[in-house]
């Protein structure tokens, strides 16, 4: 790969040993990044996007938790790095957006501290210079009178303040990469737009990478340049947001794509499931792990593992025996 | 979050309005009183006093020279020929005698110092209020014979009677009250910081730190609290530093425990997460992240074990285990009260305590129930 590789993730597996047996819920994921692209992290529940974003900080649990595989982070080996050396990369280099804002502001701090501390701590600047560079970042962020707001506990704000304030922290100390963990999941529709319309200025103003995991098609759609569509830990199809909404060749995007409500429709029309539930992780069937759920599962389905594979657009890959084929199906869903 | 006492009572019913301010205002004069002890009572000391040629009583203003000592308002209690007021002010009655042997055979008029008894008049004489010169005698009670009559009741003199060697019940209650205070808050503070730590670190740190710790914690839990109190003190010795310290070690578990379930709690939380994301250390994620959210429910844990410490002294020293003997503390003074009331029934030596113990500790708790409403009033809001 000689692309302008800014983040590149090789063959990234991350299990956790629990009671019923090791649960391998990121298997085999290699993926890249160029500097300033945005990422899409698709898939339903359980399908390891959360942990996948986890495993790239490097922010999972220590205890029963392996994780193999490398991650190069701006040609540093992230994997090979000790806790002390990672933490100055956490905050500063590599920051985060959680995905629910309720929980993820500590209640008995004041959110001017939450905004700072960190500041002070890796860009060496001292609390008066912080809360000037804080201050303009809230602005910056959407929050009225910032001055008046700074000595606000969390519970004093609505929900779309609080994500905002995540936002506000994660890019203090001007990351270059962002990973956004189902930023707007916890939010309502209208404030969902506000947020991902603040990435996304953010993102161009700072020249920044970011990696948005969430389970809503028409998100990605909207905000991304690239789409990988994860499924029991592993990857099932990547592209161009554009080829892949334009031709989708895996069934489970497909059938991602067809479970999203069409308004169109008339009221009163069934929607449209996927049939049985996500894959166990610790028993995973042999064979493509969909071929269960899968309309079109053969035999082979049911007992090989397809590989990441690309037909004509070398951009675009995907891991099935029996790629749907359908082209021209343009357009994009609900952006 | 300020936390004000018009915001404690705000919602309050007028009846439950006495049923908190009551107990406040007992605990504040049971705090006042305990700390204002040495300014209040007139204490006995046995201080170097110079002694000059037996005079006649007549003079009064005599001042020795070299006098180094400045004995403000000190009465000089020597009785017999001996006795030389030294200070103009002289408020009290002669109530004791030279704990050594006069030494009046020096006839110059050069300055002999001689250890004697004096009274020390209060810092802060209260009017009303006179606590007598043996108030404190439990330090002399065998060298001051004063005007005592033991086991007298409530009377002008003595506002709650004397007790069995005729020393006057307030002030000791009063100079028990310290003790009761030194156990509810020295040694509750003393398990509450390392007790907490423990916890917290075991919550956080888990693997073998949690191993280790809660091992260390559990089986201190399962040692007999009552056992391992009487053995701290028998070994280290029975004052006032060991016992504080002894009910702190047999406090510490609890605290350990229930830190430690809030940390667990609290360490999963997403701000913890987020905080890790942010580059901080662990450390400061304990310190800054888990503290605070652990502080409130240890903190009104600690206000309930204070109660308990205070009954827990009061149980040793009903003992004999708690401060020794002639000093006194509640539990002690409840105990001392045993004899008189099978032999006579003379009940207040006993009774007197008692209730005191009972009021402070029911205030307390009277206290913490209404802190605690309101804190967790306010958990659920955020």
């Amino acid at each position: 790969m000689s692309r302008d590789e800014f983040l590149r993730i090789e063959d990234l597996h991350t299990s956790f040993k629990t009671g019923r047996g090791i649960v391998r819920a990121v298997d085999g994921v290699t993926l890249s990044l160029a500097r300033g692209e945005s990422l899409g992290i698709v898939g339903e529940s359980g399908s390891g996007k959360t942990v996948l974003a986890r495993s790239i900080m490097g922010l999972l649990p220590p205890r029963a938790t392996t994780r193999t595989g490398k991650i190069f982070f701006n040609g540093e080996e992230l994997t090979a790095m000790d806790s002390e050396r990672l933490r100055d990369y956490w905050g500063a280099q590599i920051a985060m957006v959680f995905q629910d804002p309720m929980t993820a502001l500590n209640p008995v701090m004041k959110i001017g501290r939450q905004v700072t501390e960190h500041m002070i701590h890796h860009m060496n600047v001292d609390r008066d210079n912080a809360k000037q560079i804080a201050l303009k970042l809230l602005t910056e962020v959407g929050i009225p009178e910032p001055g008046k707001r700074f000595d606000d506990y969390p519970h004093q704000m609505s929900g779309g303040m609080r994500q905002r304030i995540m936002i506000a922290i994660a890019l203090a100390c001007g990351p270059s990469l962002l990973l956004a963990d189902e930023p707007t999941t916890a939010l309502d529709v209208t404030v969902q737009a506000q947020i991902l319309r603040l990435l996304a200025e953010q993102r161009a103003e700072r020249n920044m990478s970011m990696i948005l995991v969430t389970h809503d098609l028409g998100v990605v759609a909207s905000n991304t340049d690239r789409v990988a569509v994860m499924y029991g830990g592993r990857i099932m199809e990547t592209a161009k947001t554009a080829s892949l909404f334009a031709n989708m060749r895996h069934p489970y995007t497909k059938a991602l794509f067809d479970s999203i409500p069409n308004l169109k429709n008339p009221s009163h029309t069934e929607l449209t499931v996927i049939p049985g539930r996500p894959p166990d992780l610790v028993n995973p069937p042999p064979g493509c792990k969909f071929a269960a759920r899968c309309d079109y599962a053969t035999d082979q389905c049911r007992s090989e593992e397809p590989t990441l594979q690309t037909d004509g657009d070398t951009e675009h890959s995907f891991a099935c025996w029996h790629p749907v084929g359908v082209r021209g199906k343009a357009g994009v869903s609900n952006a | 979050m300020k936390l004000r006492i018009s915001t404690l009572t705000r919602d309050l019913s007028s009846r439950e309005k006495v049923a908190f301010y009551v107990p406040l205002v007992w605990l504040c004069a049971v705090v006042f009183l305990s700390l204002a002890a040495p300014l209040l009572t007139m204490r006995v000391e046995l201080k170097e006093l110079p002694v000059v040629k037996p005079t006649p009583v007549s003079t009064s203003t005599t001042t020795p020279t070299g006098n180094t000592q400045n004995p403000g308002g000190v009465t000089n209690l020597g009785g017999g020929g001996s006795a030389t007021t030294t200070a103009p002010v002289t408020s009290t009655t002669v109530a004791g005698t030279t704990t050594t042997s006069p030494s009046s055979s020096s006839t110059s008029n050069e300055a002999v110092t001689e250890k004697r008894l004096v009274a020390v008049d209060p810092i802060i004489p209260i009017p009303g209020f006179k606590l007598k010169p043996w108030d404190r005698s439990w330090e002399t009670v065998k060298e001051i014979p004063s005007p005592r009559i033991p086991g007298e009741g409530p009377s002008g003199d003595h506002w709650l009677g004397t007790d069995e060697l005729g020393r006057d019940m307030l002030s000791r209650l009063i100079w028990g009250g310290r003790v009761a205070l030194a156990v509810g808050i020295v040694s509750v503070l003393v398990a509450m910081v390392i007790g907490g730590s423990l916890g917290m670190l075991s919550g956080y740190l888990r693997g073998r730190t949690e191993t280790f710790l809660m091992t260390i914690v559990g089986s201190l839990l399962a040692f007999p609290a009552l056992i391992l109190v009487i053995a701290i003190v028998a070994f280290l010795g029975q004052d006032l530093q060991n016992i504080v310290l002894a009910i702190a070690v047999v406090a510490i578990p609890s605290f350990a425990r229930i830190s430690y379930a809030n940390t667990l709690a609290a360490a999963q939380r997403e701000y913890v997460l987020a905080a890790r994301s942010l580059g901080a250390s662990r450390f400061r994620i304990l310190r800054r992240e888990i503290l605070p959210n652990i502080f409130l429910p240890l903190s009104a844990y600690a206000l309930v074990v204070t109660a308990v410490a205070i009954v827990a002294e009061g149980g040793l020293a009903f003992l004999g285990l708690s401060v020794p003997d002639p000093k006194p503390s509640w539990g002690s003074m409840i105990n001392d009260g045993r004899k008189p009331l099978t032999l006579d029934g003379t009940w207040h030596i006993s009774f007197i305590p008692a209730i005191v113990m009972f009021l402070t500790v029911l205030s307390l708790n009277l206290i913490v129930d209404r802190i605690r409403q309101i804190a967790e009033g306010k958990e659920s809001k955020l």
